[in-house]
């Protein structure tokens, strides 16, 4: 017993040593790196962080493989860089740790592009629109407008744009954070939570799916629409000029929206040009 | 990669929110799963076959499928029969019940290791099977198996970060939401790893000053 003992208060004071040294410890500065495109291209291997707990736009079929508008996207551009595709699943909270720690070249996964997240990443531009903050209910729900929600218990996703939306709207919620949208809607359909907050894109493919639910869209936020966008590491210019390059061209060709028309037999709920 | 701790100050709040919740989860599921462990290892010693049987199978089925697919069940299989529970109670009971089985296993090893003549010495002066296994098994058979049911307490402690991907805000919950909302992934999730190293050698330590009271021949010899 004795030495366990000692063992333990070691320990201890172990502990408190790394909480308190987190407090008090510097940064250290950032190192030049060479381009991710060159990386890309030399190695001909491209890693792409998709979520693939977001049918349509990433998901996996029967056979186990990466599909949807998301890794459609992202195998546009691998076949553009002439490199192998490497799909990492992700999901909504690990988008920005899977960047920062070099895990992944690129975020394909409905990444909704605002200042603050602008400081720790970059963002290329726009790739789709969605409606911010579209709420699904149990078809029998007496629900119209986000306000009707106070009280209730309300799913949303860790980290997300419409968690913050929601919270601020609504504070009176009870809200209750998931890690993927797919949790989420599993906790909405076994009546877990009264209602669940995501983009318009996802829910009205939810609802298409399964007739129990329904989607409403808040007249209030109607008009709120996220310009998603492919992230990125930050300082990396020339991987950046590559991304919009490419953004561009699969906006003006139409590509995108033929893929938008494939999964969800509908035009985007906005256009993407201009996207502001 | 720039490391900024500064920012995560303002976060301390929410973090020792998260921590409390986890102390909080952590004594719920260990008293439930206490409560199971005496049940089940009793039934197991039972005399009626039936009652072992059905102990022998809960301990099996709990011990042998994941934790985490139990709290599923628990959560989101559980409304499909009409039951509905919040997330820290599915989770407290998810965990506890399957801490119990463990629990179960470690208390009749206490029990069969006390020696029978402690029993027959109680019989013969007249003392109650129960009041003998109350007064005399009991306390000797936890004074054997005291560190292995602090090891299973520290178990507890750290399954419960578990409890984060059924939405419960404990401190894995808590770290998850706030590396998301902040991006300052690095520095939040090695403050909270600090932060359960001091809850789990904490308890180290309480429960052992307890062991040395409770059971201090024990610590002598």
């Amino acid at each position: 017993m004795g030495t366990f003992d000692k063992l333990a208060k070691t320990g201890f004071a172990m502990g408190l040593a790394v909480a308190l040294g987190s407090l008090i410890a510097l940064a250290p500065a950032a190192a030049q790196t060479p381009s991710t495109l060159d990386k890309v291209i030399s190695s001909k291997k491209l890693r792409v962080g998709i979520i693939l707990s977001l049918p349509p736009f990433g998901m996996r079929n029967a056979a186990g493989e990466p599909e949807g508008f998301d890794v459609d996207v992202a195998k546009l551009a691998a076949e553009r860089l002439g490199a192998q595709l490497e799909v990492i699943d992700t999901t909504a909270a690990d988008r920005i740790p899977n960047l920062r720690t070099d895990k992944v070249d690129l975020i394909i996964g409905q990444f909704t592009r605002n200042a603050e997240r602008a400081k720790v990443v970059t963002f290329s531009n726009p790739y789709i629109t969605a409606v911010v903050m579209a709420i699904a209910v149990p078809k029998d729900a007496d629900v119209k407008a986000a306000k009707d929600l106070d009280g209730k218990r309300v799913a949303v996703i860790k980290g997300t744009t419409q968690d913050k939306a929601f919270s601020a709207a609504v504070p009176g919620a009870s809200i209750q954070r998931f890690d993927s949208s797919a949790a989420a809607l599993l906790a909405l359909k076994q009546g877990q939570v009264d209602a669940m907050i995501e983009d318009s894109n996802f829910l009205n493919y939810q609802a298409k799916l399964d007739e129990n639910l329904k989607v409403v869209i808040d007249d209030a936020f109607k008009d709120l629409i996220d310009y998603n966008s492919i992230g990125l590491r930050r300082g990396d210019p020339d991987w950046k000029n590559w991304v919009d390059m490419f953004v561009f061209e699969l906006n003006s060709t139409g590509a995108g929206n033929a893929l938008y028309k494939k999964w969800f037999n509908a035009s985007m709920p906005a256009p993407l040009n201009p996207s502001f | 990669m720039f490391l900024d701790w500064g920012s995560i100050t303002s976060y301390y709040g929410l973090l020792l929110q998260g921590a409390w919740l986890t102390i909080v989860i952590t004594l719920a599921s260990f008293t439930l799963a206490a409560i199971v462990g005496v049940l089940v290892a009793a039934a197991r010693a039972s005399a009626v076959a039936p009652l072992r049987w059905l102990a022998t199978v809960y301990v099996e089925v709990l011990r042998n499928t994941p934790v985490l697919l139990q709290i599923f069940i628990v959560f989101y299989g559980f409304p499909s029969f009409g039951i509905r529970m919040t997330a820290i109670t599915a989770g407290i009971l998810g965990l506890g019940f399957n801490v119990g089985a463990y629990l179960a296993e470690i208390f009749r090893a206490g029990i069969n290791a006390v020696p029978r003549g402690h029993r027959e010495a109680a019989t013969a002066l007249g003392i109650t099977p129960l009041q003998s296994f109350i007064w005399i098994v009991a306390p000797v058979a936890l004074s054997k198996v005291f560190p292995a049911v602090t090891n299973m307490f520290i178990a507890t402690l750290l399954g419960s970060s578990l409890l984060s991907v059924i939405a419960v805000p404990e401190l894995t919950g808590q770290t998850n939401e706030i590396s998301a909302r902040t991006f300052l992934t690095i520095e939040v999730y090695s403050f909270s790893t600090g932060l359960y190293l001091v809850l789990t050698l904490g308890s180290a330590l309480i429960l052992g000053m307890l062991g040395r009271r409770l059971f201090p021949a024990r610590a002598r010899g």
